[in-house]
């Protein structure tokens, strides 16, 4: 018996040492600063889900970052901001997606529901501080428990992969976000079937997304910490999603959390049928058109105005005429 | 508690540690411990239904005792029924109770005569086919005289309860397992590295083959009208590697596990895929279930006695309650049904029982003739798979018919071809292991072992990292549902 139990320990210990070693390796590497450092000449960066990772062409918007990541909620874009934002601090601002499915019940599922957890739990989690650790554990500590290690190992490959051989830094892939090229458009079809009502689906207090908006909250506050300016946007939606959406609730939200934070509403930003993927994604040709709209935005320095929000909407209209006269 | 989780990774050495060194010196502590552990195990899914376990075992546990001193023949044959009622009766409420009401609504309907009841959201106990048969073959040897009926209540409800194999068997006999809770345990080196040879197998079947077939059989099976014939062909082929490797994957962790603690426990799979024809493939898969069928249904039923209708009866039987032992689903009885013809034409003309041995035995390569067998039986028994995996009979229909279509010749395509084809090389791999090692046990069990210590040691390690590597997408084991 002893000699079982004296043997499966041994076996059992050379096979942790080196998982240790390369997990604590991993751990210094990805908290290394130098790794999160933006291009040059970057002043901008997007953060949120797929609504700004499909629609900002950052190929097409000179200065600008696309870092939205699908199916990502604050709680893990509020992880990757507090590493690039205090190793990037001459950026001009950041731009955080809000948008109507942001303030939803569900979105706090996004933190930690099973597929996310294994999806994103090997990617962050040297990211973690206590209480967000605490905050997964709370929630979901089955999950994280019993995460694939085909992740970690995939995970942890890409670290050592990027840092150590192809030395390049962590935002030079996608892994942490970047711009997605749609090439299909399904309105059509989505517009003649039947699509979700929402219109009289109101939504209270306790239907709200409080963890997820406490993690908006902190990007926030990161940013002002760091001297950087905050635009919160709404990117490009269709109209018969907006009009299915809980709009009312959406803005009470938006005023009673981030009244101060200004907000760029891009959803009405005109585009045709064949420019959305989906009700909630453009395709490519429409990234193309709103990320060339959008360069001009910036080039024009509108955000800097007093008044950019009274500004944009006047180019909008614009754009919509032009478009119609087109 | 399922075997590839942290859960049970944890759970099993705290287990060990209290039985080898707490429990050892008192039998009826041991296996106290070993009830304790299988509740616990049990519970951790829902614990509600370990009322359902313990109200068994108490039935069983009684009945048994009252046979023991009853010897009126017909008093007797009223408390085997009460058992065979109690237990079947559970297993009719909880797993068929929707099937066939649904089935009385749509023949009534038929007949213009519809009718409206009250369909019951059920939840299926997880191992209720399992422990239910493991109970019954105790009750029913008891009847029988074949076994003693116990005294020790302790031992009784370990041998019911015994989380190896509580959820999934193998499906113990009372004549093998229940003696071995009475003899006290001693702690066997090599037995033990054996079983931790066998976990470390069934964890590659289940984690590295099951779970990454089972990602495109599901994804193929459940768009079905989406893919091309030869798509749908590779569907078939990988859910026909995802439910072998699923449950005798777990069966070998079941087998292993037990092992660990010093109890032997009965093959449940044999290489099944290298079977030259339909009889030696049921002697080959699920054997706990297929030798329980026979010897507590096909031989009462009159065996392969009797005239020739009465054979042709009795396969059917046997092969329908198997299937529908599966599940409460017309495809599952279809699928017993189509076994059932497989085995006919052998059985009728004599020869079922050509193929006892094991295939090539001591060659390297089998001959023509043997591959060609073994590659007609693996194509009949991947057809019948696309019936017991299908959705409705309907779903199976289409999903042959657009196998059988000229798109069968088109060229496989998934959207993640890359990580289907290191999936397809995994299979590959797999089954030449397999190969390698289908005169034993399990296909590793004398690998490497006599190989020095550091290079046996560094294939451990390799089996591992594999495991690690490629771990799928986590998949409840598909016997669970049964």
């Amino acid at each position: 018996m002893r000699k079982f139990i004296g043997k499966t320990i041994s076996f059992i210990t050379y096979l942790i040492i080196p998982i240790v070693i390369i997990f604590a390796g991993s751990f210094i590497i990805i908290n290394n600063g130098k790794y999160w450092k933006l291009p040059k000449k970057t002043d901008y960066i997007v953060l949120g889900h797929s609504h700004p990772e499909c629609a900002f062409n950052d190929s097409q918007i000179s200065g600008l970052v696309n870092l939205g990541k699908s199916g990502e909620s604050y709680f893990y874009t509020y992880l990757k901001a507090n590493k690039i934002i205090p190793n990037n601090k001459t950026l001009k601002a950041v731009f955080i997606e809000f948008g109507n499915s942001n303030i939803e019940k569900n979105m706090d599922s996004w933190i930690w529901d099973n597929e996310h957890i294994q999806q994103n739990f090997p990617r962050f989690f040297s990211l973690l501080d206590y209480s967000d650790f605490k905050l997964l554990m709370e929630n979901n500590s089955k999950s994280i428990l019993n995460c694939p290690p085909s992740r970690y190992i995939k995970e942890i490959g890409y670290t050592y992969l990027s840092s150590l051989i192809i030395k390049k830094n962590f935002l030079s892939n996608t892994r942490f976000g970047g711009y997605n090229y749609l090439d299909y458009s399904k309105i059509d079809s989505l517009i003649n079937n039947k699509v979700p009502n929402n219109k009289n689906n109101e939504i209270n207090k306790k239907d709200i997304s409080e963890t997820n908006l406490k993690y908006l909250q902190k990007i926030v506050e990161l940013c002002n910490e760091n001297g950087i300016k905050v635009f919160l946007i709404r990117s490009p939606l269709h109209t018969k999603y907006l009009a299915e959406f809980h709009e009312e609730e959406f803005k009470r939200v938006q005023n009673s959390y981030f009244q101060n934070i200004e907000f760029l509403d891009l959803a009405s930003f005109p585009l045709q049928n064949n420019e959305y993927a989906d009700l909630e994604h453009l395709n490519y040709k429409g990234a193309h058109k709103f990320s060339i709209w959008f360069n001009q935005i910036l080039r024009n320095n509108l955000l800097e105005d007093i008044e950019e929000q009274l500004i944009i909407h006047k180019t909008i209209q614009a754009s919509t005429h032009n478009n119609t006269l087109n | 508690m399922l075997f590839n989780s942290i859960d049970f990774a944890i759970f099993l050495p705290i287990v060990f540690v209290l039985y080898w060194f707490v429990t050892h010196k008192n039998l009826k502590w041991q296996n106290f411990l070993i009830v304790a552990a299988s509740y616990l195990f049990y519970g951790w899914w829902d614990w509600r239904f370990l009322s359902l376990i313990i109200f068994s075992t108490a039935v069983d546990y009684i009945i048994g005792r009252e046979l023991e001193n009853e010897g009126h023949q017909i008093k007797r044959k009223v408390l085997l029924w009460i058992s065979i009622s109690v237990n079947l009766g559970f297993l009719g409420f909880f797993k068929y109770y929707n099937f066939f009401l649904d089935n009385f609504v749509t023949v009534f309907t038929f007949f213009d005569q519809p009718i409206n009841p009250q369909g019951l959201n059920i939840i299926l106990p997880v191992g209720i086919s399992f422990y239910t048969f493991q109970t019954l073959s105790y009750t029913i040897d008891v009847y029988k005289s074949k076994l003693k009926p116990t005294r020790d209540f302790i031992a009784f409800s370990a041998f019911v309860s015994f989380f190896p194999q509580l959820v999934a068997g193998p499906i113990e006999r009372a004549t093998n397992l229940l003696p071995q809770f009475y003899k006290k345990r001693s702690f066997e080196y090599n037995k033990a590295v054996d079983g931790l040879r066998q976990i470390l197998w069934g964890l590659f079947k289940k984690v590295v083959i099951a779970d990454n077939c089972a990602e495109y059989a599901n994804l193929i099976f459940n768009n079905s009208e989406d893919y091309s014939g030869s798509t749908l062909l590779l569907g078939a082929l990988f859910f026909t590697f995802q439910i072998y490797c699923d449950f005798s994957g777990y069966s070998d962790i079941a087998i292993g596990t037990s092992r660990l603690f010093g109890f032997n426990l009965m093959q449940n799979f044999n290489f099944p895929y290298f079977s030259r024809d339909i009889a030696e493939f049921w002697r080959r898969w699920h054997i706990s279930l297929s030798t329980w069928f026979r010897d507590y249904l096909y031989i009462p039923l009159g065996g392969s006695r009797g005239g020739t209708w009465m054979k042709i009866r009795n396969t059917f039987i046997i092969f329908i309650v198997s299937g529908f032992w599966h599940g409460a689903n017309w495809t599952f009885i279809i699928w017993g049904a189509l076994n059932a013809l497989y085995f006919l034409p052998l059985m009728l003309t004599k020869n079922n029982r050509n193929n006892l041995d094991v295939v090539a035995k001591g060659k390297l390569i089998p001959s023509i003739k043997d591959l060609s067998y073994i590659l007609l039986t693996f194509s009949l028994t991947v057809f019948a798979w696309i019936f017991f995996r299908a959705e409705s009979v309907g779903h199976a229909i289409s999903y042959i018919s657009e196998i059988l279509s000229p798109s069968l010749l088109s060229i496989p395509k998934l959207a993640d071809m890359q990580n289907v084809l290191i999936t397809i090389i995994l299979v590959v791999c797999f089954v030449i292991i397999e190969w390698f090692g289908r005169e034993e046990q399990y296909a590793i069990a004398k690998f490497g072992l006599k190989w020095r210590r550091p290079l046996r040691h560094a294939m451990y390690y390799v089996i591992i990292f594999t495991i690690f590597w490629f771990w799928g997408k986590e998949q409840q084991f598909i016997y669970f549902q049964f």
